[in-house]
């Protein structure tokens, strides 16, 4: 079985937020709903500053807060390390969102038939749309994976459950690479089995040194970074633009 | 006690159970519309879901939360004068307990409606006993908060049974037949027997032993909530003890509180003296004193080191914008009580009720202060801070939820007598012996 684990690499990452967006195209989450967020930081006094960006994905952690949290098990671990959630027992009690130190969980606060970054009424979209009728939701997002009886990919749609990133589990079980890992331009984004010592995820953690986001709380995240250091305290986000309202 | 005492006791005792004046239906009334308001706006969030709250994906947990672990807090009343002082055998509780245990019930169940009205979807409630995983906190409380809500009831109702068998002797043909039946099956049969005495002595001694554990095991679960994420502020190995201490300084406040109002409307100035306020002022001045010490060693133990994200928290909470509720929240809700239930020209009756109410206005403030900072202070050093400003539809459920727990009270004082008369009679003799009732007095039984 594999460890599925992600390797960003901030020296390549420019802050273009393709992976934001073919998060978006992929899950289809509504507005204010980022599985996928890349921070714009900016350090230093003028004028020595230093601009530089960071994805945050959810860090599928080994040791997940909100896998120990949630009362009903909507929050689960996958054999191959992914956390799943099971949207469809999800009770809406919101404790996972609470217990995680990354802030990856969004709530669907409402029906989220509205509010997506495309503007499905307008007259001009229909010949581009195909007269699809909002919401659009990615066939696949719908479908059984593993052996669980329980709902692994997707999120939304549902009104009162959390949603999170899921690793495009969708795509992986069919051999592909999640829809951020996919799209980026420039090779910042590595996705693959960190126990197997030749893929590519585990070669790029073994060249540079790594590090993980808030190791020191013993969460154990999937997630590692190469070619950067962790946002300390005098990191700042250049933009009013906040990944959770 | 002699038989004239007795009958004007059971007079004043028992006359609002038969007779209802023109302000009992107008407080009714006024408590239904309140209290229907709240369910109106709640069906409108379940309509419309959360978003019409003022909760969102930073500050998670808002108003309902806080007025949990405020209810929560309340519920230690009952718990606390009819079980802890039955304990240390202080007689004066007598007149009282039933109020107080009535209390404890009412606020429980909004203590446990509160969770429900959060959920995001409350008809997978179910999933709870279908999937409920132990690892859980929020488990725990499920576990803990009926147990206990069960464990008051049955309380209650135990120390019911003789005076309900007053009402099944005495009410006849003068209440409706449904009720007349009511009262004598509640009555279980009670006659006054001495073995009657004996086992309802011995199961409120069991009760009695029951209710304590759950009640601290309540407050402490309601913290672990908290201390069991790795949220800025809640990251604290005091909590459970901390919340068990602001629930009894809350649950004593409440008490002087219904004293106060069940003094006046019931003319027991006779039952309830200055001597009882007096009393229930220090043990309340006591538990404000330890729960100073608490909160002090709380804040000094992180704001000594000021490091991190903590030194911004509490920047926050004590300049930034929570300051405005955190200080008179503190002043008001902390020390004046304390000072206004000690001094010897201020610890009268009206000002311990002034002070009661203000000592549970600032407990409630100090929930809000616990659960809304340490959830919009940054994750990471990238977010920013969270904005949480509670809704209309949030304030009429919660003032919906305050009117709730005064209907279930009304309600019962309407079936019940209020007061227990076999309870109070005993104590009234012993104040005539022997001048007064004394603070942990050891004339219980």
């Amino acid at each position: 079985m594999a460890r599925y684990g992600m390797v960003i690499d901030l020296d390549r990452c420019t802050g273009c937020r393709a992976c934001m967006e073919a998060c978006k195209v992929e899950n289809n989450t509504p507005m204010a709903t980022f599985w996928m967020y890349v921070f714009r930081f900016e350090e230093g006094q003028y004028p020595n500053t230093r601009i530089w960006f960071m994805p945050r994905p959810c860090m599928h952690c080994d040791n997940a807060p909100c896998v120990k949290v949630c009362p009903v098990g909507a929050r689960y671990k996958r054999e191959d390390g992914l956390v799943a959630t099971d949207w469809d027992r999800c009770i809406g009690c919101r404790y996972c969102e609470v217990a995680c130190p990354y802030g990856v969980n969004y709530f669907n606060w409402k029906e989220p038939s509205k509010n997506y970054y495309l503007d499905w009424g307008d007259p001009d979209l229909a010949p581009v749309t195909n007269g699809a009728v909002p919401p659009y939701r990615n066939p696949d997002l719908d479908l059984p994976y593993g052996n669980a009886p329980r709902r692994t990919a997707g999120g939304g749609r549902l009104k009162g459950v959390i949603e999170k990133c899921t690793f495009c589990v969708h795509r992986v079980e069919k051999g592909l690479q999640p829809a951020c890992v996919a799209n980026c331009p420039l090779f910042a984004l590595h996705f693959g089995d960190l126990d197997d010592p030749d893929s590519a995820v585990s070669k790029l953690i073994r060249k540079k040194p790594a590090f993980r986001l808030l190791e020191e709380l013993g969460t154990e995240p999937r997630v590692y970074y190469v070619g950067g250091h962790p946002p300390a305290a005098d990191t700042r986000q250049i933009e009013e633009v906040k990944a959770r309202v | 006690m002699s038989p004239t005492e007795h009958e004007r006791l059971k007079a004043l005792v028992f006359q609002p159970v038969i007779r209802s004046t023109p302000v009992y239906y107008l407080w009714l009334a006024f408590l239904l519309v309140v209290f229907g308001a709240g369910v109106l706006a709640y069906l409108n969030q379940l309509n419309r879901g959360l978003v019409v709250t003022g909760m969102r994906d930073a500050v998670v947990w808002g108003l309902y939360i806080s007025n949990f672990v405020f209810f929560s807090g309340l519920s230690m009343a009952g718990t606390f004068i009819s079980a802890i002082l039955r304990i240390t055998g202080a007689g004066w509780r007598r007149p009282l307990t039933r109020l107080a245990e009535l209390s404890t019930v009412a606020a429980l169940l909004m203590t446990a409606l509160m969770p429900v009205v959060d959920m995001g979807r409350p008809d997978r409630i179910l999933n709870l006993v279908r999937f409920g995983r132990l690892e859980s906190p929020l488990l725990w409380d499920l576990m803990v908060i009926p147990t206990y809500l069960v464990a008051s009831a049955l309380y209650l109702y135990l120390f019911l049974i003789p005076d309900v068998a007053v009402l099944r002797d005495e009410l006849k043909g003068r209440v409706s037949g449904l009720r007349r039946r009511l009262y004598s099956l509640l009555a279980l049969g009670w006659r006054g027997l001495s073995e009657q005495r004996q086992s309802l002595e011995w199961a409120g001694t069991v009760m009695m032993l029951v209710v304590i554990p759950i009640g601290v095991a309540t407050h402490s679960v309601v913290s672990w909530i908290f201390g069991m994420t790795f949220r800025v502020g809640w990251n604290s190995t005091i909590f459970a003890p901390y919340f068990v201490v602001g629930a009894l300084y809350s649950g004593t406040a409440l008490l002087i509180t219904l004293m106060f109002i069940i003094r006046r409307l019931y003319h027991l100035e006779d039952y309830l003296t200055e001597q009882h306020f007096r009393y229930l002022g220090y043990l309340m001045a006591a538990f404000g004193m330890v729960y100073f010490y608490f909160t002090f060693a709380e804040y000094l133990t992180t704001g000594y080191k000021l490091g991190g994200e903590e030194k911004d928290l509490l920047e926050e909470v004590f300049f930034g914008r929570y300051s405005r509720l955190v200080w008179p929240g503190f002043l008001a809700g902390q020390v004046l009580p304390v000072l206004l239930a000690v001094h010897p020209r201020t610890r009268t009756i009206p000002v311990l009720f002034g002070a009661s109410l203000l000592v549970n206005v600032g407990m409630w403030l100090k929930r809000f202060i616990i659960v809304v900072p340490s959830l919009a202070a940054p994750l990471l050093p990238a977010y920013g801070w969270g904005i949480y400003i509670p809704t209309l539809t949030e304030v009429a459920v919660t003032v919906g939820s305050f009117a709730g727990f005064a209907l279930v009270i009304t309600i019962f004082a309407k079936l019940f007598p209020i007061v227990s008369l076999w309870e109070t009679e005993p104590e009234r003799e012993l104040m005539v012996e022997t001048g007064g009732p004394s603070l942990m007095g050891g004339q219980d039984d």
